[in-house]
């Protein structure tokens, strides 16, 4: 079954339109004309006024399936060339594979599937190849040649889905603290100890902490490009997603909130045992958070997704595409980290041998 | 006939008189008059007199003559306690008198002669008795005043031609005398060493005396002035030498009238030889100064081993039984041996007024000399003051750092086996810490208290060598997998970025106290002494101490 698509065309040339991050708007790839949002918005009211509701509780089953089925196909009709072209399962946002064109898969982003939210990408391609260059810089760990031979496979922008919790929580902490005091007399030390019960209850505000709703990503490779800027987020609109692919959640909400929970809690445990000072320890005893609010968004936020192979083996390389935090996983070269292991033990060793001789010898 | 006969009277009168001019100093033998007075029987003035009429007395009767006040023999007989005083200090088989009053409870007085004067014994028991009875009657000056006269009445000595005394040219005594006011000698240290100084007098031609004080009244040089003046007369010929033992005091030598213009010019010679003898000991010293005027010092007894380094232990509180201080005294001497290095040991419970390590400091440098390498252990028994271990030189060098290893050997065996135990426990240490320092071996004894070669110290070995490499391989694998797991992981970010501190309110702050407790635990301790010395008069001296201390 077909799945309806949108796409943005030029209004001067007919060519397609992509969102630009350097520009923070729109740009034709054939003649170069830049548009704002406003313009787009209005120039293209009518895909805005598709409707991308959330599921609507008086369709029956039947046809909630089929809208549901809709969403899921893979199949979908170029609406600039005609071409039909199958997508991936999560592909919110392609382009066609015969005329380039972006192509906004607006099945797949409707129902329960609309985003809530987005954060375009504010970063460009080039500087996320600059990034990762950036990032090889210093590594004295890695593979001699591996600048030279490292090949970036793939490297494109993404919108992940993500799940962003807020909430207002009330956390609550019960520890062991103690206040050690030493001093010599004669020629005994003696060692004070005094114990202490200490409890600290606090309401504590998160706002939107993320968790991404894809499966195929890893969660540590997400937070590891984290934070995201709030300031910079919008309420979604499809023409965001022109020029850069997107794809919708696989992962439920009540999924990712098992993970957000546990974020909040150490987040929470964190806070109110910085708040307990003046002690020489701090044993935790237990730790409790409860929701007196919360609320779950799903949102849209940007990635580059950079992949290079070196020896076979594909690595992973990202970005945020708002703030440009970047992380990768990099070969070792194992002969470099022996090499570097055993420098440090004949520098510990000969100053531990040193240190012994003259104090003990 | 008669002009012959006037003129051959003549010619036999030159003769005789050129004889005499020759033969006399054969027969004009030096004397030594000696008033030793030990037990303060005596005021000054009084010494001073009966000394005066001694050196008459002893110029008379041609024999030396000595008058002692004591009232302790040390278990010697009265006979050969004053057999060995004359032995000490007027010679073997010299011709000499002395009378002994005696106090001592389990002694009695006596009268002796000998050399030419040992006719004279047979009735040193009369003499005897009409002294006992004057000192009865009138005391031990008087006493000592009766000696001097009855000698003069009743004893003739030819003069004798084989004396080993060298022979003065005007037939005069002289006086030595030490005035040992820091007691550092015991009586019969003085004694010998009061000898010796009386041939140096002998041999100088004129009065000799030391001084040995640490507190002076005035300037060095008055010092010495007075005492030659007050001992041997402002217009007598002698030499005082006064050697203090106050850091910032001066040492000083002070000649009167010919000694004077005999030896002033040598002064810089004299001290050169009390402290290069001053090195070894006060007694050294005094064995030196009269070494530079002819006297040969014999030689002392050596130890078994022939060792250069001295020992000495004093065990004023009979901790230790005399079969154990033989032993210790070996083990002592062979651990001196092996660090090169004085060793001393005190126990005691009395410090005579004196602080821990100024006791200790003091004793070693009575014992060993000031300025020589030594090593000495106090263990005070009065409860009050700290046991001390002072050192100076190489001792310091050696055992500077390592006054609180040294004591937790003694402490083991003291606590464990008692004082004897303690001693041989410190000797251990000083082997093991100071005998060939820096390397990797450490000696330790068999049964016959000899030194053998131990196997290598596991524990010390395991400290320098394997700990480190232990370390060093814990961290080297640490630390470069630590910065290859950074080539794959990041430490996520913590959800506390997305806290609003603005909405953050605290409901509950409880910090409610439960209980406290105290634990201890035994350290190391101790506390280093330290010090200069120095002195002067004519020359200086510096030096440097080292030790510790620690309370049981």
């Amino acid at each position: 079954m077909e799945m309806k698509s949108v796409s943005y065309q030029c209004p001067n040339c007919g060519a397609a339109l992509e969102y630009s991050a350097e520009k923070q708007g729109f740009k034709c790839l054939f003649c170069d004309s830049e548009f704002n949002e406003t313009e787009i918005k209005k120039e293209f009211s009518e895909n805005e006024q598709i409707k991308l509701d959330k599921a609507d509780p008086t369709l029956s089953d039947e046809q909630r399936e089929i809208e549901e089925f809709t969403g899921a196909s893979a199949l979908y009709n170029c609406p600039n060339c005609g071409a039909g072209v199958i997508c991936g399962e999560l592909e919110a946002s392609v382009h066609c594979h015969f005329c380039h064109t972006p192509v906004i898969l607006t099945g797949r982003l409707s129902g329960s599937y609309k985003p809530d939210l987005i954060i375009p990408f504010a970063t460009t391609k080039e500087l996320a190849k600059q990034a990762f260059n950036e990032y090889t810089k210093g590594k004295f760990l890695l593979p001699n040649g591996f600048k030279k031979n490292a090949e970036i496979v793939d490297i494109s922008a993404l919108y992940v889905p993500y799940w962003l919790k807020s909430g207002l929580v009330n956390a609550s902490l019960a520890a062991t603290a103690k206040k050690i005091r030493t001093w010599r007399s004669g020629d005994r030390r003696y060692t004070h100890t005094k114990v202490y019960n200490v409890q600290r209850e606090a309401e504590l505000a998160f706002v939107r902490v993320p968790c991404d709703g894809s499966k195929r990503i890893a969660d540590e490779l997400m937070e590891s490009i984290e934070p995201y800027n709030y300031s910079g987020i919008k309420p979604f609109s499809m023409s965001y997603l022109s020029g850069c692919a997107a794809e919708k959640y696989d992962v439920s909400y009540p999924d990712a909130e098992t993970r957000l929970d546990l974020r909040i809690q150490a987040a929470a445990q964190e806070e109110l045992k910085a708040d307990i000072k003046g002690y020489s320890t701090v044993s935790v005893s237990s730790c409790q958070t409860t929701y007196k609010q919360s609320v779950g968004v799903y949102a849209l936020l940007p990635v580059w997704f950079l992949n290079y192979r070196y020896n076979g083996k594909d690595y992973p390389f990202v970005m945020n595409g708002q703030t440009g935090s970047r992380f990768g996983i990099l070969p070792v070269s194992k002969i470099k980290k022996f090499l570097f292991g055993a420098g440090i033990f004949v520098a510990v060793a000969a100053i531990g041998l040193l240190l012994g001789g003259l104090l003990f010898g | 006939m008669a002009k012959m006969m006037k003129r051959v009277f003549a010619a036999a009168v030159a003769l005789v008189v050129m004889a005499a001019a020759f033969v006399m100093p054969a027969y004009a033998e030096g004397h030594i008059a000696s008033v030793l007075d030990f037990n303060s029987s005596l005021s000054f003035d009084d010494e001073m007199e009966l000394r005066e009429q001694l050196i008459h007395t002893a110029g008379e009767i041609d024999c030396n003559i000595g008058v002692m006040y004591t009232d302790k023999l040390y278990g010697e007989t009265p006979q050969d306690y004053v057999l060995r005083n004359i032995n000490e200090r007027f010679g073997e088989n010299s011709d000499s008198a002395m009378f002994l009053l005696c106090d001592d409870p389990e002694g009695y007085s006596w009268v002796q002669f000998t050399g030419k004067a040992d006719g004279y014994n047979e009735i040193a028991g009369q003499i005897l008795t009409e002294l006992t009875f004057e000192d009865v009657e009138n005391g031990a000056f008087a006493a000592g005043k009766l000696f001097g006269e009855l000698l003069t009445e009743k004893v003739h000595l030819e003069p004798s031609a084989d004396s080993d005394i060298s022979l003065p040219t005007t037939g005069k005594s002289y006086a030595a005398a030490i005035e040992d006011t820091d007691d550092i000698f015991d009586s019969t240290e003085e004694l010998r060493l009061e000898g010796l100084l009386a041939k140096a007098a002998l041999n100088a031609q004129c009065n000799m005396g030391i001084v040995i004080t640490e507190k002076l009244s005035g300037e060095p040089g008055d010092v010495a002035d007075d005492y030659l003046d007050k001992q041997f007369g402002k217009d007598s010929d002698s030499i005082v030498l006064l050697l203090t033992t106050d850091p910032d005091g001066h040492d000083f030598l002070t000649f009167s009238n010919r000694a004077n213009e005999r030896y002033s010019g040598n002064k810089k010679t004299i001290f050169d030889a009390v402290y290069e003898g001053l090195v070894h000991g006060y007694s050294s010293a005094v064995e030196s100064f009269c070494g530079a005027f002819g006297v040969d010092i014999p030689e002392k007894e050596s130890s078994s081993t022939g060792s250069k380094f001295l020992v000495r232990l004093e065990d004023y509180d009979n901790c230790i039984s005399e079969s154990d201080e033989g032993i210790l005294l070996k083990i002592m001497q062979n651990t001196a041996d092996k660090i090169e290095c004085n060793v001393g040991v005190v126990i005691s419970a009395d410090l005579g007024g004196k602080g821990d390590s100024e006791y200790a400091d003091d004793f070693a440098d009575e014992s060993f000399g000031y300025g020589s390498d030594n090593v000495v252990l106090l263990l005070c028994n009065d409860h009050i003051h700290y046991d001390w271990i002072s050192a100076y030189g190489r001792g310091t060098d050696l055992f500077g750092h390592r006054i609180d290893d040294i004591f937790d050997c003694i402490y083991d065996e003291l606590d464990s086996y008692g004082y004897a135990s303690a001693v041989e426990g410190f000797c251990k240490a000083l082997v093991k810490y100071g005998a060939n320092a820096g390397d990797d071996h450490y000696y330790d004894y068999d049964d016959d208290y000899d030194y053998v070669f131990d196997s290598e110290d596991i524990e010390t070995a395991v400290t320098i060598w394997v700990f480190p490499l232990v370390l060093a391989l814990i961290l080297s694998i640490t630390i470069s997998n630590g910065v290859a797991k950074g080539y794959t992981k990041k430490t996520p970010v913590s959800a506390r970025v997305y806290l609003n501190s603005q909405r953050k309110k605290f409901l509950k702050r409880s910090d409610v106290f439960v209980n406290e407790y105290t634990t201890s635990v035994r350290i190391s301790s101790g506390s280093s002494s330290g010090g200069g010395r120095g002195g002067g008069g004519g020359r200086s001296r510096s030096g440097r101490s080292g030790g510790g201390g620690r309370r049981r």
